[in-house]
């Protein structure tokens, strides 16, 4: 039997026979306290030896661990005292977790505590946080619907291309909704009369007439001339052409714009319109309020001597020449079956 | 990239980035890594040059083990980074060691405890090291403060409490009081000296060279800082410095305090010079409560019966001694974001 082992059993019959006496022997301080009188030594030595206050060493002989700051110490000279009395430490740390009478954890709540309470928004930024993640997706998903519809579906931009325009001679018209058709016939001329223009989206555009029927959506910039005031004179080949209506959309109304190549004379300008041969459609001096229409499909050169007096339109949209054509008030550019000046 | 959105998934952690090993806590979850702070890098020019190839446990075990390409190195040195790029990595192999195999990368707040006496050009290194490992935010800690926190000393009342937390490369000795530093030194002395030391002592006194990893296990098996009654002896082998072939032989105890004397008067005169420098109402509280010693030092056989010697206060161990800076550091992240501001973290 080793020196450990007679120790414990000698405190612990002699806790056991002096239980009503000493109640201040329960464990841990007890065995502790019985330990130190078996070997006999003084407090005053233990004292010295762990340079412990003696006040202490009496408190926990008789289990009074509160009077320590915080558990760190309370344990902390529990294992050295028994470390020193030669008892086992663990047994003595589990006794002393079973006391109720143990100092408080310490919590390390700063003094600043006193101060307003901190309203913590973590939850409601989280919360925000994936709403709003929740949206771009969402968001996504719409757009990328709508990016993927049946292109049948979808609106036909105003202003379209365009794509024939013979000077001479009837066009045929694409496929018009017969219901359409006789409704607006009585308002086309007659069909012997060359049309400005076809165009292969649903855009056709009389010239600036002053009577263009079947025009309630009609786009300002695609049809000034529906805008401006009547025009007095009207070139051979411009006329008044009823919207079309796009069978496969199903009573879309479009806008008319005025076809071929249109000179609106703001004030006066010597004005020069040549064509691909050379000939000249117009040529010489154009006063304010003139207006003249080239119909066919160009390309023309164009020759304006006080550019800013002139307004020029083809197929309805206006031409508008860069520096690069102007030299002082003239301007000279060419301009093709597509509108492209150059 | 997405770190935000990567930091939801992700735990916050407090990192004990220390000479010797790193620890890692996990709030809810208390410690969950314990390596060692070593990283093992193959060279190799022709496949595309150097390349990590243990962090940890298993790079510890090549130390001083390795063939040519092969190099193991520690990349923290006296509490700091040695080597940036090794650290950093070391810091990401750990930080994804802890959140496990995820479909997003783990992106963690981080709390990294840095030695006291570390200059800014050295807590910038960590804290760009953190970063650069996947964190999305780092905060740092003085290692006192984190000891003193994880110990569970008072720190918040207007009472002294003086901690020394005695790591791999330093020894931190604080005075601590209202959730603040009132004194604190950093001695870059620490059980790595411990070891060099008794290298020395064997070298010197026997013409045998020993490894760091031999010194270390001489230190931890029968290593001692004051003398005691029982002398315990331990068979070691070393390389004979005049002969060149390895031998056996034998070291008691008592060898080992003589070898340790010169660091371990390094850190009594860095807890004596703290206690000359702290104001004498608090120097009084640490009369009456103690010195905590923490961190892997304080395991040292009768350290506290050195300090109690030497200064003549009580010398208390903190329970699991090398985990308090990293169970203090947590500890404070949970409390900074109770209270904001109540611990200064940087």
């Amino acid at each position: 039997m080793t020196q450990g082992e007679e120790l414990v059993e000698t405190s612990s019959s002699q806790a056991v026979s002096t239980v009503t006496v000493l109640p201040v022997l329960t464990p841990p301080g007890g065995r502790l306290r019985a330990a130190r009188e078996l070997q006999g030594l003084p407090l005053d030595q233990v004292v010295s030896a762990l340079r412990v206050e003696k006040k202490l060493l009496e408190a926990m002989e008789a289990n009074r661990f509160e009077v320590f700051d915080a558990p760190v110490y309370a344990r902390g000279y529990l294992r050295q005292y028994a470390k020193f009395l030669g008892l086992s430490v663990e047994d003595m740390l589990a006794e002393f977790d079973g006391l109720s009478s143990l100092p408080v954890a310490p919590t390390h709540v700063p003094l600043t505590s006193a101060a307003p309470a901190f309203r913590d928004w973590s939850g409601v930024k989280t919360a925000a946080k994936f709403a709003l993640l929740l949206l771009a997706v969402l968001g996504s998903l719409f757009w990328w619907r709508g990016h993927n519809v049946n292109p049948v579906s979808v609106a036909v931009p105003v202003a379209a291309r365009v794509v024939a325009s013979p000077v001479d001679g009837p066009v045929p018209m694409p496929a018009k909704d017969p219901v359409a058709d006789s409704a607006n016939s009585a308002d086309t001329p007659s069909a012997g009369g060359p049309p400005a223009g076809a165009v292969d989206a649903p855009s056709l555009s009389p010239v600036s007439s002053g009577a263009t029927p079947a025009q309630p959506t009609a786009n300002p910039l695609a049809n000034p001339a529906a805008n401006a005031p009547a025009e007095p004179s009207v070139e051979s080949g411009s006329m008044a052409v009823p919207s079309v209506v796009d069978a496969a959309l199903g009573a879309k109304t479009q806008s008319s714009v005025a076809a071929g190549l249109v000179i609106d004379v703001r004030g006066d300008s010597w004005v020069g319109v040549f064509s691909s041969t050379g000939e000249r459609q117009v040529y010489g001096m154009q006063h304010a309020g003139q207006s003249r229409t080239i119909s066919g499909r160009g390309p023309w050169r164009v020759v304006l001597g006080k550019a800013d007096r002139v307004r020029v339109t083809f197929n309805g949209q206006q031409v508008t020449a860069g520096p690069e054509y102007r030299r002082g008030d003239l301007v000279s550019y060419h301009i093709d079956a597509t509108g492209r000046v150059y | 990239m997405f770190k935000s959105l990567r930091g939801y998934f992700s735990n916050d952690v407090s990192i004990d980035l220390g000479t010797a090993n790193t620890l890692i806590y996990v709030r809810d979850k208390g410690i969950v890594l314990n390596e060692p702070s070593v990283v093992a890098i193959r060279d190799e020019p022709s496949r595309g040059g150097k390349t990590i190839v243990a962090v940890g446990a298993e790079a510890k075990s090549m130390l001083g083990r390795t063939p040519g390409h092969i190099t193991a190195v520690r990349p923290m040195k006296d509490g700091v980074i040695a080597d940036f790029t090794y650290t950093e990595a070391m810091l990401q192999y750990f930080i994804k060691k802890v959140h496990g195999n995820r479909f997003l990368p783990a992106s963690p707040r981080v709390l990294v405890c840095v030695p006291y006496g570390s200059t800014q050009v050295e807590r910038r290194a960590i804290k760009e090291s953190a970063e650069g490992a996947g964190a999305r935010a780092v905060y740092l800690i003085d290692e006192p403060m984190a000891a003193a926190v994880g110990a569970g000393l008072p720190v918040h009342e207007p009472r002294g409490s003086m901690v020394l937390d005695i790591g791999g490369g330093t020894s931190e000795v604080a005075v601590i009081s209202l959730n603040g530093i009132v004194y604190a030194a950093s001695a870059r002395i620490g059980g790595d000296r411990f070891d060099e030391a008794i290298v020395n002592y064997v070298r010197r006194n026997y013409g045998i060279l020993i490894g760091e990893a031999t010194a270390e296990r001489i230190k931890m098996e029968i290593g001692s800082a004051y003398p005691g009654q029982q002398v315990r002896e331990i068979s070691v082998k070393g390389r004979n410095l005049s002969e060149g072939v390895p031998r056996s032989f034998t070291l008691n105890s008592n060898e080992i305090l003589e070898a340790l004397q010169e660091p371990l008067q390094g850190i009594v005169g860095a807890v004596k010079q703290a206690l000359e420098q702290t104001p004498p109402e608090l120097g009084a509280d640490v009369a009456d409560r103690g010195i905590v010693l923490t961190g892997g030092g304080a395991l040292l056989k009768d350290i506290d019966k050195l300090l109690m010697e030497e200064t003549g206060l009580p010398v208390l161990i903190a329970e699991d001694p090398l985990t308090c800076v990293a169970r203090g550091g947590g500890r404070i992240l949970e409390l900074s974001q109770e209270h904001p501001g109540s611990f200064g973290l940087q």
